[in-house]
């Protein structure tokens, strides 16, 4: 048993803790206008000098190599400044890993290196549809064999970063005859691809920063090296990659959580009512203290499923776990200090607000907080199966 | 819109509240009776060596109580006039379950016995609605005066929440029926004379249909105790039979053959209501209970009261309290004005959440007092061990929140659950 971060993971959080303190935080609000898309775009540029973009990347490809472990840490020290910007990070690490997990060398050494140097701003991760959110299997976008490559028609929905994406890792039907999910295929599509068209972005509650699109094909031809992995074997990659991204997704809510916490928790050492500190009242201090036991709780969890993850042991379930746990206590978390700041929170005089929308949408993307409960249920009578 | 009690139920409880006070109160102080209440009440109600089954001094003295509440005219009460009762309603039943659990315990009402001064007596109900004029004659008054009692056998060993799929068994003879199967928590079973049992008689397992109650006479050949089932808050009236080619005449089939889900259905719906009210009840005293300590005790050199972290807590209770008091009165009201069947969605929605408020406001009392909380010298324990039953008996929670789900999911009708014929 040993909980103590190691000294390299220790140093990539404290890096991350002081770019996002110095750079992100004081921009955060401002990136939420789409004109200032230029700054959201120094951020993503500022983490790919880090090496953020590949943290549990090898280094052959230009990755940092530093595991999940400092992955989870770092997200969570961007998502407390940032978490329009963490969410790209966390995509970025997720396409690159897909592409380092199943990519051929050709396809390692073209693409990951780009993305983790800062080339392409993002990748993207095209999976979701309209009609097929919670249940990918039931896609209905179209991957036709041609003499020369492949055929691609079909819309994609809920697609971070698609504006400024260099890659899109595309899931599309090969083979309609098999059963849902038996006949998906992976293909890489680069930025500029003729019949490759982003639709207008979506207007969001939350996490405004991040550009999230339709994503057309239309036509669209790519070679027969496009093909990622094996033919057909496409959504069991997608599942797969999947559990790592929910570590990364619940590692951001654990900092949005976490900072609005710390403002409430400030806030409160401040405001006097009937004659004493708010926080002097018995009933916000035992808010203030379930809400941090649970954050303990929370990043704990994310650290098992990583520690699994790195490990090389089974860890969908753990991942799960987390992710449901740490994005469904950040949207508690939120509630909880916009509770103990009162109206003067529920203001942009400070960022609370933000944070409060940042988080709603934690617990519903990279599978829905009902799909963890699907997969942790379905983990727990395998087990016994 | 009026949310006053009916002026004679307000008057009813007065009523009540003097003869407790006039009549049992001293009989619970009387050659050490308090012994069934106080910190030794499980010793005292529990014969530890014949099967854990209440002991019969425990016993006599409910019965004593009864047969002065039945003098007193108060027994009775929810049954028709023309039986010695008042024509209670249902909301008339919930407000004085309330009233009386929401005293704590007593001789008045004791919920681990389902006895109480105005009696819960579902089986004398049942009777009147489904009983033959053979069956009437022979039962009626002795249910009515509460010496006599009718078990009931549905549950079996392999089949709780899934009833229907029970593998009791009964078929027709040259003079009447044959009976084999095994039911569990059939209780009040060790004195009971009669049992009653259901045992699918027609139709496939999981229908609503096909299955037959028969009134079956615990002394019957074949008709065996097989053991009590020893329960997290004794003594147990709870046991487990066994019918090994039981013979019971035609005359036996209760509610008619076929038909005896449609009896289970009335039973749950009358005795939901019932129990919420009650959990309802034990849940505002707990509450009540733990405010009157918190104003008392003064750690630190202040009240209890004084701290936030104890007001809050009974603050969310008691507001749940108040919110549970509201639907319980609409549902039992709506099932006096439209039928018992009307609002089978809401009595489950009373019911789970009365019996969990109950039990949270138990637990927390004894919080709230602390090591005497937690000791037997205060009620909380056993309210606690009581109606956490209560989550459990009479649908499951879990059986409470898939009949909600299907009204309003629209997967089962209303007015007709499963085996009921509008």
């Amino acid at each position: 048993m040993h909980l103590a971060l190691s000294a390299e993971q220790t140093l990539i959080q404290d890096t991350a803790r002081r770019y996002a303190e110095s750079e992100l935080a004081p921009v955060a609000a401002r990136i939420e206008d789409p004109a200032q898309r230029a700054l959201y775009l120094r951020n993503l540029r500022g983490l790919a000098e880090l090496g953020f973009m590949g943290l549990n990347v090898d280094g052959a490809y230009g990755g940092t190599a530093a595991g999940t472990i400092a992955f989870s840490v770092a997200m969570t020290e961007i998502g407390r400044a940032c978490a329009a910007t963490a969410v790209s990070m966390s995509v970025n690490n997720l396409v690159c890993e897909v592409i380092q997990s199943i990519g051929n060398q050709a396809q390692k050494e073209r693409y990951i290196p780009r993305i983790c140097s800062g080339e392409y701003a993002t990748g993207a991760f095209c999976l979701s549809e309209a009609g097929a959110g919670s249940d990918p299997s039931r896609m209905r976008t179209r991957a036709t064999r041609m003499a020369d490559g492949w055929l691609l028609n079909g819309t994609k929905m809920w697609i971070t970063s698609a504006e400024y994406a260099g890659v899109y890792v595309v899931w599309a039907v090969t083979d309609p005859t098999r059963a849902p999910g038996k006949g998906i295929s992976c293909f890489l599509v680069e930025a500029g691809t003729p019949g490759l068209c982003i639709g207008p972005a979506e207007a969001k509650l939350g996490q405004r920063g991040s550009s999230t699109n339709p994503v057309i094909f239309d036509e669209c031809r790519v070679p027969a090296d496009a093909l990622l992995g094996h033919e057909n074997d496409g959504f069991r990659i997608a599942v797969a990659e999947l559990t790592g991204g929910r570590i990364g997704v619940g590692s951001l809510a654990l900092g949005i959580g976490s900072a609005a916490l710390d403002v409430a928790r400030r806030y409160v050492c401040e405001r006097e009512q009937f004659g004493q500190k708010i926080a002097d009242f018995q009933g916000i201090q035992w808010m203030l203290a379930d809400a941090y036991t649970e954050r303990e709780a929370a990043r704990l969890l994310l650290m098992q499923a990583a520690w699994n993850k790195d490990h090389g042991e089974p860890f969908a379930k753990a991942a799960s776990m987390a992710k449901l746990y740490a994005t469904e206590w950040a949207n508690r978390a939120c509630y909880t200090a916009l509770q103990l700041m009162g109206g003067v929170g529920y203001t942009q005089a400070y960022p609370l607000e933000r944070y409060a929308r940042d988080a709603r949408v934690t617990s519903i993307y990279e599978g829905t907080s009902e799909i963890q409960r699907v997969i942790i249920a379905r983990e727990l009578l395998r087990e016994l199966a | 819109m009026n949310f006053d009690l009916p002026a004679e139920l307000a008057a009813y409880l007065t009523e009540l509240d003097d003869f407790i006070a006039r009549e049992i109160k001293p009989l619970e102080a009387h050659n050490d009776n308090i012994r069934f209440f106080d910190h030794r009440r499980e010793h005292a109600r529990t014969d530890w060596d014949h099967g854990g089954v209440p002991r019969a001094d425990w016993e006599a003295l409910l019965a004593e109580t009864r047969r002065r509440a039945d003098a007193a005219g108060h027994y009775r009460y929810a049954f028709p006039k023309a039986y010695g009762g008042r024509d209670g309603t249902n909301l008339g039943m919930a407000v004085i379950r309330e009233h009386l659990a929401a005293k704590g315990l007593g001789l008045h009402c004791d919920l681990q016995n389902e006895h109480a001064i105005v009696a819960n007596n579902i089986g004398l109900l049942l009777m009147l609605e489904y009983g033959s004029a053979e069956q009437k004659a022979r039962w009626v008054e002795r249910l009515a005066t509460g010496e006599g009692f009718i078990a009931f056998g549905i549950t079996e060993p392999d089949h709780g929440s899934d009833a229907t799929h029970m593998e009791t068994t009964a078929v027709r003879t040259a003079n009447g029926w044959r009976i084999n199967g095994e039911k569990t928590w059939n209780t009040g079973i060790h004195t009971a004379p009669a049992d009653l049992i259901f045992a699918r008689t027609a139709g496939q397992a999981g229908d609503g249909d096909g299955i037959t109650a028969f009134l079956v006479p615990t002394d019957a050949r074949g008709f065996k105790v097989e053991e009590m089932l020893w329960t997290f808050n004794m003594p147990t009236d709870h046991g487990r039979i066994s019918l090994t080619d039981v013979e019971v005449p035609d005359s036996a089939v209760f509610g008619g053959e076929g038909r005896g889900l449609m009896v289970v259905q009335h039973f749950f719906n009358e005795n939901r209501i019932r129990q919420a009210a009650s959990s309802l009840g034990a849940a505002q005293y707990c509450i009540n209970e733990a405010v009157a300590y918190a104003r008392e005790r003064k750690p630190f050199g202040k009240p209890l009261a004084s701290n936030q972290g104890i007001q809050f807590p009974l603050v969310e209770l008691h507001t749940q309290c108040e919110m549970l008091r509201a639907l319980v009165h609409k549902t039992a009201w709506m099932m006096d004005t439209y039928g018992a069947f009307s609002v089978s969605d809401k009595v489950s929605m009373c019911n789970l959440w009365a019996n969990r408020l109950c039990c949270e406001a138990a637990d927390r009392a004894m919080q709230v007092h602390g090591g005497m909380g937690y000791s037997r010298h205060k009620p909380f324990e056993h309210i606690y061990r009581h109606h956490r039953r209560y989550r459990i008996t009479e649908g499951t929670e879990e059986i409470q929140l898939r009949r909600v789900a299907g009204y309003l999911f629209g997967f089962m009708k209303q007015r007709a659950p499963k085996g009921v014929v509008e």
